[in-house]
């Protein structure tokens, strides 16, 4: 999950409906998320220092965007490593 | 029009009525004000979007996810707070404590009144051990705790009990410096170092009353300092391992105090383990 949702928001600021559409649609629909449990897990990713977030006013409703922070970013590589070395082992056996 | 269009599964009368019922489920698990609104404005943006409130999932769900997350990252934060504040403490505490080496009398029964000025100078003694001694158990905790999804109710209530105590504790020895400096006519420097000593632990006590007001229902086991030392083998022989630590410190205040001081350490030592012990995740 962490995963999916800092690889979202690497790319551009999203709003949480965008990171859920953001998901869905580089996966062809196949990441289909709970949309609800979104929010939870991006208030702990804000709470730990990955994402940090701002209001932002459209069409005149409130939207919080998150973006990624600079420990972020570097968690992001970190765990991007760590599901390429599992994909391939995995990968490597089932082949 | 478009709002006529919209009523049915993810119409605005629909969505008004999920944010109310959100709103209350909220409430319920103590997720209340600047937070609740927050969580409120997020998910009315994501429904006037996506139109659909099934596919967001039910509100007390939602909410108890929510109430765990915060639970889990207030507490680790007012941890790391409490933390903070007591390096502060400390620092007013050695500051009277140098001041006081070379002026201080010898006979902790020459204060203006013999008992007030023996009981402040055990809380000297006592109360920045224990505030130490927890803060550095919670801080331990807070750091092995640090990234997790979610705590369960039971770990979040050891890290809030920790930091709890330590701070009391720092707010005890302020007292202590008080009354022991009124008690043997240092109050000017007294009150000085203890005013620095005790305005951080009240200042972190809002944010860890803050912290236990979302309501997590995670259940799952609390673990113990002997998890947290890595000591599991000493679980079952819990009181060996609180003997082995009186008995080191009082080895160490033999050396540096003498063996009155050695003796109080060592009583309090396990005085503390057996009052404080199961609150503190000491033991079992």
């Amino acid at each position: 999950m962490d995963l999916l949702l800092l690889s979202a928001i690497a790319k551009e600021p999203l709003h949480g409906y965008a990171v859920v559409e953001a998901i869905r649609e580089a996966s062809d629909g196949a990441l289909d998320l709970a949309e609800g449990t979104v929010y939870p897990a991006l208030y702990r990713l804000e709470g730990a220092g990955l994402l940090a977030s701002s209001w932002t006013t459209v069409g005149g409703r409130r939207r919080r965007v998150y973006r990624l922070t600079r420990r972020g970013r570097a968690r992001l590589e970190r765990e991007r490593k760590e599901w390429q070395a599992f994909s391939s082992a995995v990968q490597a056996v089932t082949a | 029009m478009a709002g006529i269009l919209e009523r049915g599964a993810g119409g605005d009368g629909v969505i008004d009525e999920y944010l109310s019922q959100l709103r209350r489920d909220l409430g319920e698990r103590g997720v209340r004000g600047a937070a609740a609104d927050r969580v409120l404005a997020e998910v009315r943006d994501h429904l006037l979007e996506s139109h659909d409130v099934e596919r967001f999932g039910p509100s007390e769900r939602i909410a108890r996810e929510i109430a765990v997350q915060l639970a889990t990252t207030r507490t680790i934060r007012s941890t790391y707070g409490a933390f903070l504040a007591l390096a502060v403490t400390a620092f007013g505490y050695l500051a009277l404590i140098v001041y006081a080496d070379d002026r201080a009398p010898n006979d902790v029964l020459a204060g203006k009144h013999a008992v007030v000025g023996l009981v402040a100078t055990l809380g000297l003694l006592l109360f920045p051990q224990v505030a130490f001694v927890s803060g550095g158990l919670a801080l331990l905790r807070a750091v092995r705790r640090r990234g997790c999804d979610a705590l369960s109710c039971e770990e979040l209530d050891v890290l809030g009990r920790r930091a709890a105590v330590a701070l009391a504790a720092g707010g005890l020895t302020a007292v202590s410096m008080l009354v022991w400096g009124y008690e043997f006519g240092y109050l000017a420097s007294a009150a000085l170092f203890g005013v620095v000593a005790a305005a951080p632990p009240c200042l972190a006590v809002p944010s860890l009353a803050a912290a236990s007001s979302p309501q997590a229902p995670s259940v799952g086991h609390a673990e113990d300092v002997f998890d947290d030392l890595r000591l599991q083998r000493l679980r079952l022989r819990p009181w060996f391992f609180a003997g082995g630590v009186a008995i080191a410190a009082a080895l160490v205040a033999l050396v540096v105090d003498g063996f009155v001081i050695a003796g109080l350490e060592f009583g309090a030592i396990l005085l503390c383990f057996a009052w404080l012990g199961r609150p503190l995740a000491l033991r079992n």
